[in-house]
């Protein structure tokens, strides 16, 4: 369902460029829930960029549901990040003084349709990440691990071929990290697609297979032998007093 | 609904800086109180222009002794206009359905008993009220008798009416002009305001007949009313007469004229210049404080613009298209020039209704400053909102994300 050939991209910061992704080749099944790992610099930023149809490669081919992503023209692109990605930043970016239901509704502003049931479909995306009680929130009133989740709502929203989460644990506490991978472990086993992008191995370890990024290339593919529950982790957790609540 | 949602993100945008949107704002405020001003007093003096003519008579010209720069009609000395005169225009001028030659002496001492006024007073051909269309309130006007034996008989306007008799008829009672005494016939209805803002009421009339032999001792007149059938035979009757009083007069370039004819069109444009003036400096404060609000504006955006660029790059990502971006910004630019258009129509037509009960000047509200006020705000959010809004729009979603 996904298929990088070959993807270069080169910044033209100089006479000779800054290689950031020197051919980048790999596929990703529909239902797959694939890690790509790599320290800083390696350029997972750029192929997350890239898998997102944010930014053009300046080489390779990119294959999104067997259409060739970057032959089509800006509008195109939005629409097809519109319907096809949910994306998971790691600074959640969500709008400001915005209720939380709007912010879930955004992607849905921006669809070829709005659909009348905006609302409802918000709500139900909301409740399926156990915020179903805090609709009206504004950011400032919900913790970190509560607006991630509102960023996840807000990208499956319209139901996405893929979720593309990169770093989504980034600026989280272990506890609200690992609730937040809970929902992207059950979203997968709900069928979804998953891209994770991370620098942590032990965040890396809950998807069922792992691609390692070092200077532009791909350098290793594992497949752990036992793939990290974040529910049961987070039951092993030592009790923190409910701090997140809201959690059934 | 889509729509909608996107608005309500205008306001919000709105909101987020109250102190900027103010500053954005003012000028607009400013602008529109200043447009809604010149609306609501041109059209206040458009109608009492359009007033004027009518009490002028839009179908009449005056003939006035005198030329040059003189005040129309104010020097007795000037004897160059006759009856003569008066009735060569009525006899070979095409298109004149009547005169009426007159002799205007104003601010008259007249006395009724021991009470006094000062009133302009006028010798009259019997003609004058189908010159001036101009009805009798009671009693009756000047029949042949009286002009053939110059009778010291008198038709009085209101004015002089209620100063010198109050509630009481006038009719039938003697007032006392020039150490003669005049009885009165009849009381003219009410007119207003004169052609130049003077009281059309305040005048005493007197057969021309007993002004020319007996009140004043003199030979000419000092104006003619001529009428015509039609509004457009105005200004060509008024060229005929000019022609034909330049032939019977002998007056030839370079020599100047020694009458001039007045028509409605000049009244209006006498009219018009007495507002033009304020009107001026309320255009250039309009103009300038638009301006100056849509540079603010314009700035205001531009850093909208770099301080939310992540909010962009997030919209992009989440499917939004350039347009959408577009739209957006110059969405939030408009709303808040309409907010400070609104605003300056209310503080605009709050001045206009101040400078009408106080200031003297007449304004009237009425909703073309409503719509002229939405219009210019929209227009000024529009044409300063584009600059900020298609940077936006421009800005590449990955560098916005950043």
């Amino acid at each position: 369902m996904i298929e990088l050939i070959d993807i270069e991209k080169t910044y033209r910061n100089g006479p000779a460029g800054t290689p950031v992704l020197k051919g980048v080749s790999f596929r990703v099944e529909e239902g797959e829930f694939v890690a790509i790992m790599g320290a800083s610099g390696s350029g997972k930023t750029t192929l997350m960029n890239i898998m997102g149809c944010l930014d053009a490669p300046t080489g390779g081919t990119y294959l999104l549901d067997n259409t060739n992503v970057f032959e089509n023209d800006d509008n195109t692109l939005s629409a097809i990040r519109n319907r096809k990605i949910g994306f998971v930043f790691q600074q959640f970016n969500l709008l400001e003084r915005t209720s939380a239901l709007d912010n879930v509704i955004l992607p849905l502003v921006y669809a070829d349709k709005y659909p009348p049931d905006a609302e409802q479909r918000a709500r139900a995306v909301l409740e399926a990440v156990g915020l179903g009680d805090r609709v009206g929130y504004r950011p400032g009133q919900l913790s970190g691990g509560q607006q991630q989740r509102v960023a996840i709502a807000r990208a499956l929203v319209t139901r996405p071929a893929l979720i593309l989460a990169d770093e989504p644990t980034g600026n989280l506490d272990r506890r609200s990290g690992l609730e937040v991978i809970e929902i992207l472990q059950k979203l997968n086993r709900e069928g979804r697609t998953v891209v994770l992008i991370t620098h942590a191995q032990n965040i890396a370890e809950h998807a069922r297979r792992i691609l390692t990024l070092s200077d532009g290339r791909i350098v290793a593919e594992s497949r752990p032998e036992s793939v990290r529950d974040a529910a049961r982790e987070i039951e092993a957790l030592p009790d923190a007093g409910g701090a997140e609540g809201g959690r059934p | 609904m889509r729509t909608m949602r996107l608005l309500n993100q205008s306001f919000a945008g709105m909101a987020r800086n109250k102190l900027r949107a103010f500053l954005v704002m003012i000028g607009v405020i400013v602008g529109i109180a200043a447009l809604t001003v010149i609306v609501s007093m041109s059209k206040a003096a458009n109608r009492k222009i359009m007033q004027q003519i009518n009490n002028f008579g839009p179908t009449a010209m005056m003939l006035f002794a005198g030329g040059g720069r003189n005040v129309p009609g104010a020097d007795p000395s000037v004897t160059t206009l006759s009856l003569e005169d008066a009735k060569a225009i009525e006899e070979q001028v095409r298109g004149v359905t009547l005169t009426c030659p007159m002799i205007n002496r104003s601010q008259m001492p007249v006395s009724y008993q021991d009470i006094s006024t000062a009133a302009m007073v006028s010798g009259v051909a019997s003609t004058y009220r189908e010159a001036w269309d101009w009805g009798l309130e009671i009693g009756e006007f000047f029949d042949e008798q009286d002009y053939s034996s110059m009778a010291r008989v008198a038709v009085i306007g209101r004015t002089p009416a209620r100063e010198l008799f109050g509630e009481a008829s006038p009719v039938g009672e003697t007032i006392r002009i020039l150490n003669a005494s005049y009885r009165i016939k009849g009381v003219l209805r009410s007119k207003g305001a004169g052609p130049t803002g003077g009281d059309m009421d305040n005048r005493v009339l007197i057969p021309l007949t007993t002004a020319m032999r007996r009140a004043f001792n003199v030979t000419s007149v000092a104006l003619i009313r001529v009428r015509v059938g039609r509004q457009s035979e105005v200004e060509p009757v008024a060229e005929e007469v000019r022609a034909l009083m330049r032939e019977r007069h002998r007056i030839q370039p370079p020599n100047l004229d020694d009458f001039r004819v007045v028509t409605p069109t000049a009244i209006s444009a006498l009219a018009q210049s007495a507002s033009g003036t304020l009107n001026t400096v309320l255009i250039a404060v309009t103009s300038i404080s638009l301006v100056v609000g849509g540079i603010v504006l314009m700035n205001v955006m531009l850093l909208a613009v770099t301080e939310r660029r992540r909010e962009i790059g997030l919209r992009r990502a989440l499917g939004g298209k350039r347009s959408d971006i577009l739209l957006q910004f110059l969405f939030e630019s408009m709303a808040l020039t309409t907010a400070g258009g609104i605003a300056g129509l209310a503080l605009g037509v709050a001045t206009a209704v101040l400078m009408a009960r106080w200031g003297g000047r007449p304004a009237e509200v009425s909703w073309e400053p409503l719509a002229l006020a939405v219009a210019v705000s929209l227009a000024v959010g529009l044409l300063f909102g584009l600059a900020p809004a298609r940077r936006a729009a421009r800005l590449h979603p990955v560098d916005a994300l950043r």
